[in-house]
């Protein structure tokens, strides 16, 4: 059964900060919902290639409660697995390729930002004869193209996020599609998606710190006089605590992303295709 | 789910105001700006010290021979400058400017005291003094986001609440084409335009205001929904020749807009 969600009213676009707030004010009056889904997904994944897929469904999933919550047209997480399941597979096949065009993004920006890394270094070696002043400078030049290709991998990021919301939400959209939608969709509003997305990166510091609170107690042991074993079984268990943070801080920061997903999707169909802008309540 | 977080306040006058909380988006990317700013004017404030520093040390050291303790000395003046002028450009911005500093006047958002007036230099100062406690050990980034006033600890010793500022309604910046304003003046004589409500009146303004930005199949099927159901609500029987749905949306705006300002 086609639905067609549409809401009631429309709300002005937001702006860059209200976009973060909304998404952890989604987050926060679902947690326990989407907190489960989460780490249900991440069960799923621990299975190979059905399991990656139900993970990937599961987390589309709470991006679509989401985008409900925010029409005020809620479905049960029921409905919404109906909707779902049927394309469990396109869900897989969108995030393979979600993963192969990153893939091919940062082995360009690579190549090309090594590039041009070299190519002052050599100049400046041969033309500037203070070597203290040269490394300065080269130093500096590196750190430029350091922040413009983070600058270009953010942009493709941005006008690939939304990747696997039309698939959800929509009707009549395959695996390819939805990619292109989330590129037609995007484009002209990169900038804003960019800094919504350091905006959200900022705010996943402190939580992503604390998984990586093991790693500091290692660097006293690497110096100490403790035998060569005992050293290892305990960088081996911290290592291990590590990764066990690392999943759970995945498990909670993962509704996050989704929330942000919902609301910029919400903006952006508001802003392209006035999503909500009817006259009362007429049907034709 | 209601997208913003509102607080009332009750100002020494027994007037309630209501705000919206500026939430944790705005207050990170004005915080990051701030960072940024401060940090260039700390990196200039080292770097033209260096300089200072080290021919003052040549100096010294030719004249008098000796010179212990004046580079641990410099190293001490320049820190505490450091701290004065890490505090200071919040306190100094948050008085000067009533409650904002630059990011904060990016991202639209505004310090106010408990009760809603302006803050003065205590509660600046105060809530500069927890700022490095606040930030560094992420205390405050999750008082914001799992606190009820968005408080955090600067905010809570200083008794202050930082709120969206409000937007005022723009002026239509929109063009109304000239096909438009000929059907507009014969509007009221061929269909019933009092019948439009006020809030039909601000939909088709909404998106009139918006439709440049809209991709254009999607702006075609909406024009000519909201066409359609114009239409009906004005109850116009014969629409004219070569019509497309964005020239009559404009033409219903204009008739509406002289229809209920007479005289003009």
């Amino acid at each position: 059964m086609p639905q067609n969600l549409s809401p009631q009213s429309s709300l002005p676009p937001l702006s860059v900060g209200n976009v973060v707030s909304a998404g952890i004010r989604l987050y926060r009056s679902h947690f326990k919902q989407y907190l489960g889904l989460s780490f249900k997904a991440l069960l799923w994944w621990l299975i190979p290639v059905y399991g990656w897929a139900k993970a990937a469904t599961i987390i589309a999933m709470i991006s679509r409660q989401g985008f409900c919550e925010l029409i005020n047209q809620p479905e049960s997480v029921g409905t919404t697995r109906g909707h779902l399941n049927p394309k469990l597979w396109s869900f897989l096949l969108t995030q393979i390729l979600r993963i192969l065009i990153d893939i091919g993004i940062s082995i360009s920006l690579g190549i090309v930002s090594s590039f041009l890394m070299i190519i002052p270094a050599i100049l400046i070696t041969v033309f500037v004869k203070d070597s203290f002043v040269g490394i300065s400078i080269s130093t500096l030049l590196q750190t430029l193209i350091n922040l413009i290709t983070l600058g270009l991998q953010l942009w493709f990021q941005a006008r690939f996020f939304v990747a696997e919301l039309p698939l959800a939400i929509e009707n009549n959209v395959e695996s390819t599609t939805t990619i292109v939608r989330s590129w037609q969709l995007t484009k002209g509003l990169t900038l804003k998606i960019q800094m919504v997305l350091l905006v959200a990166y900022l705010i996943t510091i402190p939580l992503v710190s604390i998984a990586f609170l093991p790693l500091f107690f290692m660097i006293p042991l690497l110096s100490s006089r403790i035998t060569q074993d005992t050293v290892t079984s305990i960088i081996v268990l911290l290592g291990l605590l590590c990764l066990i943070l690392l999943s759970i801080t995945n498990v909670l920061i993962r509704p996050f992303w989704q929330a942000i997903k919902a609301v910029i999707y919400y903006d952006l169909r508001s802003r392209k295709e006035g999503l909500g802008l009817q006259l009362r309540d007429r049907p034709i | 789910m209601h997208f913003f977080n509102r607080i009332t306040v009750q100002t020494p006058e027994s007037v309630e105001l209501e705000f919206t909380l500026a939430g944790i988006g705005n207050r990170a990317l004005a915080l990051l700006i701030d960072y940024i700013v401060l940090f260039g004017s700390l990196a200039l404030f080292w770097f033209l010290w260096i300089i200072f520093a080290s021919q003052l040390v040549e100096l010294l050291s030719n004249l008098t021979g000796g010179n212990s303790g004046l580079e641990l000395w410099l190293l001490a003046i320049a820190l505490l400058i450091n701290f004065f002028i890490y505090m200071g450009y919040f306190v100094f911005f948050e008085v000067l400017w009533q409650g904002q500093t630059p990011g904060k006047r990016y991202t639209k958002i505004r310090v106010i005291r408990d009760d809603g007036r302006r803050v003065s230099i205590q509660q600046a100062t105060l809530r500069s003094l927890l700022r490095p406690i606040d930030d560094t050990l992420f205390i405050g980034a999750f008082l914001v986001m799992l606190g009820r006033q968005e408080k955090r600890l600067g905010d809570m010793a200083a008794g202050t609440l930082v709120i969206q500022e409000e937007y005022v309604v723009a002026t239509s910046s929109f063009s109304v084409s000239e096909p438009a304003q000929k059907l507009a003046q014969q509007l009221p004589q061929m269909a019933n335009i009092s019948q439009l409500l006020p809030d039909d009146f601000a939909a088709i303004r909404e998106y009139l205001q918006r439709r440049g930005g809209m991709l254009p199949k999607a702006k075609g099927d909406l024009s000519l929904q909201l066409a359609r159901q114009v239409r009906i609500i004005i109850a116009l029987e014969k629409l004219p020749e070569g019509l497309t749905p964005d020239i009559f949306l404009e033409a219903v705006y204009l008739a509406y807009q002289q229809q209920s300002s007479p005289g003009f």
